[in-house]
């Protein structure tokens, strides 16, 4: 007789067995059995949560770091994008209010006969 | 998911500027400008509301270097204000590139160029009209007196 057949055998005599238990102990085996069942459906779930937090994890984790750096080179570009916005309007400024106050008249910049007749007076 | 990642980050660095600019200039209403600056802007309040952000952060600056002109060149550019808003664009660069030109000649010669625009303006129609025809190209540099030769 081999292993699993012994293992029928004992299976077989317990069933038996069983059925002329008393009803009482019956009663406790099923809840004690019941009991058990649901105390694996919940570290099963458990167990799958968990797998999925570590799925999770690990996605993260993955894109953590390319993600970080993208972001800083966004930063840099829109720094850098901001220091040069505001240098040349820093310079526009700068020329507007010499060129609106100055002695010559905003129509003396725009004529460009004026250039031409400047160039005529002096060759 | 990693072409939505892409585009994600293009979009951040392409809006990033855009952004970083904006906050900073604001974009202030007529009526949330400081009394100094609305004195300052006055011949503009009409156009303001309308005006671009960067139009409006140059006329800001325009306005804070106000106090340190001179009471004769305050009101030179206070009088020039609608003018100058009202030329386009090109117009604008035009006259500022022809300010740059100028502004490297000489003291002397700037005084003297005064009187030059004031003989230029006296000169009859059909000459202007001839002389603007005959305007060098865009870009080209005023012509400045070139000093005479070190004599040994």
């Amino acid at each position: 007789m081999n292993e699993q057949q012994i293992a029928l055998r004992i299976k077989n005599e317990l069933d038996l067995a069983s059925r002329e238990l008393p009803t009482s102990v019956q009663t406790r085996l099923h809840a004690a059995r019941q009991l058990a069942l649901q105390k694996q459906v919940t570290q099963l779930g458990l167990l799958s949560a968990a797998g999925i937090g570590r799925v999770l994890d690990d996605h993260l984790r993955s894109w953590a770091t390319p993600l970080a750096s993208a972001v800083a080179l966004a930063l840099l570009v829109a720094i850098g994008s901001h220091m040069t916005a505001v240098q040349q309007i820093d310079e526009i400024e700068e020329l507007d209010s010499a060129l609106l106050s100055d002695d010559l008249p905003i129509d003396a910049y725009l004529d460009s006969g004026f250039v031409a007749w400047l160039r005529d007076s002096r060759g | 998911m990693a072409a939505r990642f892409a585009g994600l980050i293009l979009a951040l660095a392409l809006l990033g500027p855009a952004y970083a600019v904006g906050p900073i200039l604001g974009t202030p209403k007529w009526a949330e400008l400081s009394a100094q600056e609305r004195q300052v802007l006055a011949p503009l309040a009409q156009e303001w509301d309308a005006m671009e952000d960067q139009r409006k952060g140059k006329w800001l600056g325009v306005a804070k270097r106000f106090p340190t002109m001179t009471p004769e060149e305050q009101e030179r550019v206070q009088n020039r204000m609608r003018e100058w808003a009202k030329l386009t664009p090109e117009q604008r660069a035009k006259a500022r590139e022809q300010y740059r030109a100028m502004r490297k000649s000489p003291p002397e010669e700037r005084e003297a160029l005064r009187q030059k625009w004031q003989e230029y303006e006296s000169l009859p129609a059909e000459e202007r009209d001839r002389l603007k025809e005959k305007s060098p190209p865009p870009g080209s540099r005023l012509p400045t007196r070139t000093p005479p030769p070190a004599t040994p």
